[in-house]
């Protein structure tokens, strides 16, 4: 059976994107709107919370010949969920006390349901967690990460550590997947399968402990 | 550096696991201790909180050659008074209820920082939400998820609409999973390439209305 590498029509995508979004349990497809270009697709509509607009674009970057994804949902909470911003913030902040595990100078604040994050953190994982931690807090419409990362020293094994991290992964052909390092900002640039891989080899970069940026050029050929 | 496709030594996965432990910032590598036997891991000694657990037990499943994995790490007891199974249990609630993917059935109860999950959903990846609450909350060392689905009927087409759901996924391109229906349990056999796929996988079966068991037969080689 292969069916990899035979190329599907933008018609095809079009349909198993919304197949794929009529399946998927935390999503209501009846208000998204998709429109697919050269593998492209372009996702627009209202929904009522953030966490179904995560759920929506992750069900449509799932799918087999989908390319990249332009997300222009917008979250329109139901009257009765609209809740001030201070009562969101103050949610936030208590979901970062009890997780214990976030750097102090990462806060948010919150402008009319969007949730901005300032601050600064050791590790992208932490940025990571910090927009986790905001993304399911009920009322929140939208998060804006603006967490910085601690300055770090570049070092001379950089792309070679990371190359040695994509060669680990099993979801991964490092073979075809170049990693250029210019002090601490890594260029990923080749090609993987899928969008999924796509982001393992970014999460690859990011552990390193001398990289400050990662661009990630990597284009998916299914 | 070995091409997929041929057989990797258990001595081999056990370094690149060492590897990728020590690779990943989120986990303290040192107390951490990787046992190989024909690819089937298995990750002993203590760990500071319950994410840097699961942090530990991902890093593990995306090393190549890792078919199955066996977690017996430990969650060290916070030091000093200030997580107690009060303050826990406090999180849960406020974790739960502002919770915009968990429905208000769902409770916790904490005993000696193991956290226990239950009530009833109508869809699985609710009781996933609930759990990654627990997850995230400082001094868990344990997490028990009860969490049951509400009754649902079975269907005529829910073979074949979780195979459609898993053809178009970009990760199962090529893999040829088995599914098979007996009432509203689902039956999923074949071999994927990574614990990624086989987890994405699971989750388009658990997309179907009519289902409310999964039994898991998927293995994880790189031959496929």
């Amino acid at each position: 059976m292969k069916t990899a590498g035979m190329q599907r029509t933008d018609h095809e995508i079009l349909q198993a994107v919304r197949d794929e979004l009529d399946w998927t349990p935390d999503v209501d497809a009846a208000r998204i709107g998709v429109a697919v270009d050269h593998g492209g697709v372009t996702l627009t509509g209202e929904v009522p919370s953030y966490t179904e607009r995560v759920a929506a674009t992750r069900a449509a970057l799932r799918v087999h010949g989908v390319l990249a994804l332009a997300d222009e949902l917008i979250v329109n909470p139901p009257a009765a969920g609209i809740l001030t911003d201070s009562t969101i913030a103050q949610a936030i902040e208590h979901a970062f006390e009890y997780a214990g595990t976030l750097p102090s100078t990462v806060k948010a604040t919150v402008s009319h349901g969007r949730v901005t994050l300032t601050g600064t953190a050791d590790w992208n994982y932490e940025r990571a967690q910090a927009r986790r931690l905001v993304r399911g807090i009920k009322g929140a419409r939208d998060v804006l990460d603006l967490i910085e990362l601690t300055p770090r020293a570049s070092a001379d094994a950089t792309s070679k550590r990371i190359h040695a991290a994509l060669l680990r992964n099993a979801a991964l052909d490092a073979q075809s997947i170049h990693v250029t390092a210019e002090g601490t900002r890594v260029k990923l640039t080749g090609t993987v399968r899928s969008i999924a891989e796509r982001r393992q080899a970014e999460l690859a970069a990011w552990a390193d402990p001398n990289v400050t940026a990662v661009d990630n050029q990597l284009l998916v050929a299914p | 550096m070995t091409p997929s496709g041929t057989v990797v030594s258990d001595r081999q996965i056990q370094q690149h696991v060492q590897d990728e432990l020590r690779w990943t910032p989120d986990v303290d590598a040192a107390g951490i201790g990787v046992a190989v036997e024909d690819g089937a891991v298995r990750l002993s000694g203590r760990v500071d909180s319950y994410i840097e657990r699961v942090a530990a037990v991902r890093a593990a499943l995306r090393v190549r050659g890792v078919s199955t994995l066996v977690d017996d790490l430990e969650v060290r007891r916070p030091v000093g008074g200030a997580v107690t199974d009060a303050s826990i249990a406090e999180a849960m609630e406020h974790g739960l209820s502002w919770s915009t993917e968990v429905p208000a059935t769902v409770q916790a109860t904490v005993r000696d920082g193991v956290v226990t999950l239950r009530g009833e959903v109508d869809w699985d990846h609710q009781r996933a939400a609930a759990r990654r609450i627990a997850e995230h909350v400082g001094g868990v060392r344990e997490i028990r998820n009860r969490i049951t689905l509400s009754l649902r009927a079975s269907a005529e087409e829910t073979a074949s609409s979780v195979r459609r759901a898993l053809r178009r996924n970009a990760l199962l391109a090529g893999t040829d999973i088995h599914v098979a229906v007996t009432g509203t349990r689902v039956t999923l056999t074949g071999a994927v390439r990574t614990e990624l796929a086989r987890r994405q996988a699971i989750s388009a079966a658990w997309g179907s209305p009519n289902v409310t068991a999964i039994e898991d037969r998927l293995t994880v080689t790189s031959d496929v």
